[in-house]
């Protein structure tokens, strides 16, 4: 069964503390929360001074809307939809200001060189891993942290991204095959191919 | 037989924990509490309605510009 963490059951409260505008229950809200939504902006933006200011945007988001969320909010789905949002509005400045900047060299990093999340990593397997997520496109690694990391079903996650659900099991399908294509002898066993 | 998604947890039980500083939390939930309960900041419309108001103002004259000619 996949552990799905995204919805706590004291939620209602919480929700009903938040539209009070009780510190306290921002408090839990943000230690519940800050660790699952910094390791996802990390893992999308791969620069953790980027995923610092839009996490911190993610809750600013919420404090500002907390009187106006609705009593059946859901905490978790809410915030990881507002992080997507900052992720793709993040992606589409980049993409524009790569556009602008075309001329200037592109920076190489060294074939053994590790990127700051790969120092994280304390074993080869972790670091396959990953720079296995890194090599998905951010469609595809978007659903792979939403479902493999955070436990969401691909429902939730299709209302996340505003998708369907179909197509999200497709991008599923797809991110696991890419993965066990760049994890090689990393992979489970179960995903070689004989 | 595992469902993509049950195979994808699985994995992704190996991957590093990635967490932000004490310290940078803590700034960052201090800075985000002073925000609660105050609603989206008022400043943020202030751009949209400066050009709103200088696109009517242009439309105006150009339409007064036209009846002129035309009368």
């Amino acid at each position: 069964m996949v552990r799905c963490t995204c919805v706590p059951e004291e939620d209602p409260k919480l929700v009903a503390d938040l539209r009070r505008g009780d510190p306290a229950a921002f408090d839990t809200v943000f230690a519940a929360y800050r660790r699952r939504l910094y390791a996802y902006l990390v893992r999308m933006t791969r620069r953790r001074d980027v995923a610092e200011d839009l996490l911190q945007e993610t809750f600013l988001r919420l404090a500002q809307h907390a009187k106006k969320l609705d009593a059946d909010t859901r905490l978790g789905a809410w915030l990881f939809t507002v992080a997507h949002r900052l992720v793709v509005s993040w992606g589409r400045a980049q993409a524009v200001r790569a556009q602008l900047a075309g001329d200037l060299p592109a920076r190489e990093t060294a074939g053994d060189e590790r990127s700051p999340l790969e120092a994280l990593a304390s074993s080869q397997t972790q670091i396959a891993l990953e720079r296995a997520f890194a090599t998905l496109s951010p469609a595809y690694r978007e659903v792979a942290l939403l479902v493999g990391v955070e436990g969401m079903q691909p429902a939730e996650v299709a209302i996340i991204l505003d998708q369907k659900p179909e197509a999200i099991r497709q991008r599923l399908a797809r991110a696991r095959a890419q993965l066990a294509e760049a994890l090689g002898e990393h992979a489970p066993a179960a995903w070689r191919t004989p | 037989m595992k469902d993509d998604a049950q195979e994808l947890a699985d994995l992704a039980k190996d991957l590093p924990v990635i967490d932000l500083d004490t310290t940078s939390a803590e700034r960052m939930a201090h800075r985000v509490k002073q925000d609660l309960g105050k609603g989206p900041p008022t400043g943020r419309w202030v751009l949209p309605i400066l050009a709103a108001v200088v696109v009517v103002a242009y439309l105006s004259w150009m339409i007064f510009k036209i009846v002129e000619l035309l009368g």
